[in-house]
């Protein structure tokens, strides 16, 4: 019997693809090593499985079959290391861009970038959003201006390069797309997803929005954040703009100045 | 100590040293049964999750966890340690079970004899063992850093074979000598034993015969399904299916020898409606209760052999 490591190795090989034979070296009976697909079957599985959830818009897009089989792929050039696969497959955008098989269709890496800023506010730490009547009350402390403020935990800005946000709402709402979701063309877009509770929401980001929240993340001003709206689109109102983004929960004052 | 203290006892506290489950039926708690668990009017009921599915900062499944917790007990059972991996314990993963540890302080706490893990790369499934001395050597180390880390005592749990490898040691031997050296207690599977039993071509009741039962804590039965291209020459562990008959004997076999015990109907997959799942529950309960009612008649006669001698 060879040593515990050289066995693992070898196993490890089989389950990655390799020939079940092998594992006849490391005490197997070489009449069972056919048995050892189950292992390979249930790590391809288990892996396809965990992307398949966080990537339904995409999975639901190219079809269950057709996932499966990139998902091996991904599996292949991106092998799990953390031991869980609660959001396994950080990199799928990016291995979608340069898979050559889905090269025609060349909006599902923004698809799974937005499946993917799902699931990252989804699992994002909780924190209680600032809301209207603290806003109010810092106000007749002393103005806004100077207050700091932060983006939520959960909050993520998404940059589009195709008009992807329709198709990608409906399909995360298990709604059949209509014909105006379905016309796919290339241009920017920016899409909010944030948790201010317990569900995930979404929604379109103006350029004035885009720009406060740029603005404020990791700590800016208010005043700061009013400021780079305004150069962004000098037409913005910068008043009901955040005021919108204090309904929505998007903003956290900093812990030091809470 | 009077036979009712005895019987108190044997409700609270099953057998192995880390076990503090009720001698009850369990269930493997899914999100799409936390609506139904949580308010649910069930004083026994106790549930197990695997604490990397809670691998998360915050949210949803946390919040879930924490509000169906502070109703009832609860056990981890830990699917990616890779205890008889033959490299260190992964460190990020300890250091995400102890927060999750000391957030929920579940009631048990249980790993596999098995490994998950070579070179880093996370195989995400439960891989087999051979039965050697180094592989024994190998598994306790990292049974006594693991319960070091997270500060309590583990159940650890049989594997379903598929291929069976060289080793001299059998496999109730080899789990009752891991128990024996670190102070863990077992987490008996009927329906693995079923499975393997089957798979490898041993007598599941002698297998059974030679486990230390008296360190079994807790106690697993589940689902399994023929292999889909070989048939019956190789029955998967799927929990994708209600628990087989033949996997409800053994069940009885061993609880009127080891007394009520924690038992998990567990379920990972093809997720039946809650009132199936919670029937398979209830029917565990009544199997647990038969042998509570036999093992309490066993101790008046015990007690009462004393009272004439
Ligand atoms: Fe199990």
């Amino acid at each position: 019997m060879p040593a515990l490591k050289v066995y693992q190795e070898g196993m490890r090989a089989v389950v990655i693809g390799g020939d079940p034979v092998q594992l006849a070296d490391h005490g197997a009976d070489p009449a069972d090593t056919w048995r050892a697909a189950v292992y390979r079957n249930t790590y391809a599985a288990g892996c396809a499985e965990a992307l398949g959830s966080s990537f339904p818009a995409v999975s639901a897009l190219v079809g269950r079959d057709y996932f499966r089989a990139l998902a091996q792929a991904y599996v292949g050039e991106h092998p799990p290391s953390r031991r869980s696969l609660v959001g396994y497959g950080a990199a799928m955008a990016d291995f979608l861009r340069s898979f050559p098989p889905v090269a025609e269709l060349a909006y599902l890496p923004a698809v799974a970038a937005l499946d993917r800023a799902w699931l990252e506010a989804h699992v994002a730490a909780d924190a209680e959003p600032m809301t209207a009547e603290h806003a109010a009350a810092l106000e007749s402390a002393g103005g806004l201006d100077s207050v700091a403020v932060d983006l939520h935990p959960s909050v993520q800005r998404i940059a589009l390069n195709w008009t992807v946000y329709p198709l990608w709402k409906a399909l995360r709402a298990g709604e059949t797309p209509g014909e105006e979701a379905l016309q796919l063309s290339r241009a920017e877009d920016a899409v909010l997803v944030w948790r201010p509770g317990q569900e995930v929401r979404h929604r379109r980001l103006s350029g004035a929005e885009a720009a406060f929240l740029g603005e404020t993340d990791g700590g800016g001003t208010l005043g700061e954040g009013a400021d780079a709206a305004a150069r962004a689109d000098p037409d913005a109102d910068i008043a009901p703009l955040f005021a919108q983004l204090l309904h929505d929960g998007v903003l956290v004052q900093p812990p030091q100045a809470a | 100590m009077t036979v009712r203290h005895v019987i108190a006892d044997r409700r609270t506290t099953a057998g192995g040293p880390s076990a503090g489950l009720p001698a009850a039926a369990g269930m493997s708690l899914k999100p799409a049964y936390y609506r139904e668990v949580l308010g649910l009017d069930d004083r026994d009921l106790w549930v197990e999750v695997h604490p990397e599915n809670y691998m998360v900062e915050g949210g949803p499944r946390l919040a879930w966890l924490e509000a169906i917790r502070a109703e009832r007990p609860l056990s981890f059972h830990g699917v990616g340690a890779s205890l008889g991996g033959d490299e260190p314990l992964d460190q990020d993963h300890l250091a995400w079970l102890t927060a999750l540890v000391d957030r929920f302080q579940p009631d048990s706490i249980s790993e596999h004899a098995t490994w998950s893990a070579c070179n880093g790369h996370y195989l995400a499934d439960l891989l087999p063992l051979p039965r050697t001395d180094e592989a024994l050597a190998i598994l306790c180390r990292h049974v006594e850093q693991f319960q070091e880390a997270i500060g309590r005592t583990i159940l650890l749990e049989n594997p379903s074979v598929y291929l069976p490898l060289a080793g001299d040691i059998p496999e109730p031997e080899f789990l009752a000598e891991a128990a024996k050296r670190t102070g863990c207690g077992l987490l008996l599977d009927v329906n693995n034993v079923y499975v393997s039993a089957h798979n490898v071509g041993y007598d599941p009741k002698r297998y059974l015969d030679a486990f230390d039962l008296d360190r079994v804590g807790e106690i697993h039965i589940a689902g399994h399904d023929a292999d889909p291209n070989h048939g019956d020459a190789l029955l998967i562990d799927t929990h994708a299916a209600p628990v087989r008959m033949g996997v409800w004997e053994l069940l009885d076999y061993v609880l009127e020898r080891a007394g009520p015990k924690p038992v998990l109907v567990e379920r990972d997959a093809e997720l039946p409606a809650f009132g199936t799942m919670l029937a398979e529950c209830r029917a565990a309960d009544r199997r647990i209760a038969l042998n509570r009612d036999r093992a309490d008649a066993r101790d008046a006669q015990g007690a009462a052999r004393l009272a004439r001698a």
